[in-house]
């Protein structure tokens, strides 16, 4: 019986940790994607990331990718006064973080591609011919 | 800003002041862009509620949608595992038991138990471990703690706060030919064991011998001296370059890279342990010698 439990906890333990680093790396490009198109501030990058209901993120964890993001020069952010609250940080792409978006996004549909022929069973014996 | 009644105002406080506590291990700059994202995202979410002021309740709401701030502590390096699954969703996994103990930690404890372990067996008076020689035990020990460090280094499920990729080319050879984490936990294990090595070598030498230093006449021929000088530069000098590339502000801070870096908040009085150990004997063997040369 405890073989059994801890078996079936592994077992979901494994899942939660592999979940967790997909979407960990999938967190990074949804955000690259968000930027560009438009300039935003933190509490409207969580706000729109945190409403799908696939990657069900923790707030805060967006900030530290944020500033991870910033430092390798990915995006770049400045202060933009506000006649409402605060000031706000406002983060943008940078022309490297657009060259590394558009190689990310060739490369995330060559793989779901490449995943979808063999999840998908009508799919299945083109998998195999390749 | 939307005023806070005070019950909601001390939740903030506390979690503020965990936040810092958490990002104490990073970079100056980077934990103060991340502490303001988090001021301004409490603003932000306080202002959607339409009371008059912020309540316990909606503050506490605000702080469960953002997660404990441990989590951010968690890093967000990439290709580091150890990390992934701390860093999504604000879990707790296993990983983090090392958190408070890590890897340096181990060393610490190795390096205390030299003296205990160098006066243990001084007191056997007899079989194999009669009188054994007490500057080939520390040795032994050092090297044995510096193993273990670069192993519990090397873990996967060691937390890693220092970005390896900071030190590179000869920079990252000077410092342990690997991570700058594994180096600095090398040299953390040398700069502590050096005032040891050198109390030995006191021992090893023959002190107490009348009219001598390192069992000779102090007359600057003693190998060991240079040798001591030269190892205590190169580690110094190595500090002080990965904890300056490290921090890139602050020069204390590189000084004391080790301590800042090893150290959580809450723990840095456990190194006046070793410390203080090491000021004792050292202020012993100094009266010895002083006595000695009359």
């Amino acid at each position: 019986m405890c073989k059994v439990l801890s078996g079936t906890f592994g077992i979901l333990m494994d899942n939660i940790k592999w979940t967790s680093q997909i979407k960990r790396g999938l967190l990074e490009m949804c955000i690259l994607n968000l930027l560009s198109r438009e300039g935003m501030y933190g509490y409207l990058i969580v706000k729109r990331l945190a409403v799908v209901p696939g990657l069900v993120i923790t707030e805060g964890t967006a900030y530290p990718l944020l500033s991870r993001l910033k430092r390798e020069g990915l995006l770049r952010s400045r202060i933009v006064e506000s006649s409402q609250g605060p000031a706000r940080r406002m983060y943008e792409l940078t022309a490297a973080g657009n060259r590394h978006l558009q190689s990310i996004n060739a490369a995330w549909e060559e793989i779901s591609d490449a995943v979808n022929t063999f999840i998908d069973p009508n799919d299945q014996g083109k998998g195999e011919q390749v | 800003m939307k005023p806070r009644n005070a019950e909601a105002a001390r939740l903030e406080a506390d979690y503020m002041a965990r936040l810092d506590a958490a990002l104490a291990g990073q970079e100056r700059g980077e934990a103060a862009e991340i502490a303001q994202s988090i001021k301004e995202h409490i603003a932000d979410a306080a202002a959607e509620h339409d009371t008059a002021e912020v309540t316990l309740v909606q503050m506490a709401s605000i702080f469960e949608g953002l997660g404990p701030p441990e989590s951010y502590a968690a890093g967000d390096e990439r290709g580091d595992p150890s990390h992934a699954d701390m860093a999504v969703g604000g879990q707790q996994m296993p990983a983090r038991r090392f958190d408070k103990r890590r890897a340096a930690w181990w060393s610490f404890a190795c390096l205390l138990a030299y003296p205990v372990l160098g006066v243990g067996l001084d007191m056997v008076e007899s079989g194999w471990l009669h009188k054994p020689d007490l500057a080939r035990v520390m040795f032994v020990g050092a090297a044995l703690a510096a193993v273990l460090s670069v192993i519990l280094g090397r873990s996967a499920l060691h937390p890693r706060l220092l970005p390896g990729e900071r030190l590179t080319g000869w920079l990252r050879f000077l410092a342990g030919a690997g991570p700058v984490v594994i180096g600095a936990q090398f040299f953390l294990v040398l700069f502590l064991a050096l005032p040891w090595f050198s109390l030995y070598l006191f021992e090893w030498h023959g002190m107490g011998q009348e009219g001598k230093f390192f069992g000779q006449p102090f007359a600057g021929e003693d190998y060991n001296l240079p040798l001591f000088g030269a190892a205590c530069v190169y580690v110094v000098t190595t500090l002080m370059v990965a904890g300056f590339v490290r921090s890139r502000i602050s020069l204390l801070k590189a000084v004391f890279f080790p301590l800042f870096e090893y150290v959580k908040p809450g723990q840095w009085k456990w190194l006046l342990i070793p410390i203080a150990i090491g000021l004792t004997v050292a202020g012993i063997k100094l009266a010895q010698f002083l006595r000695a040369t009359g």
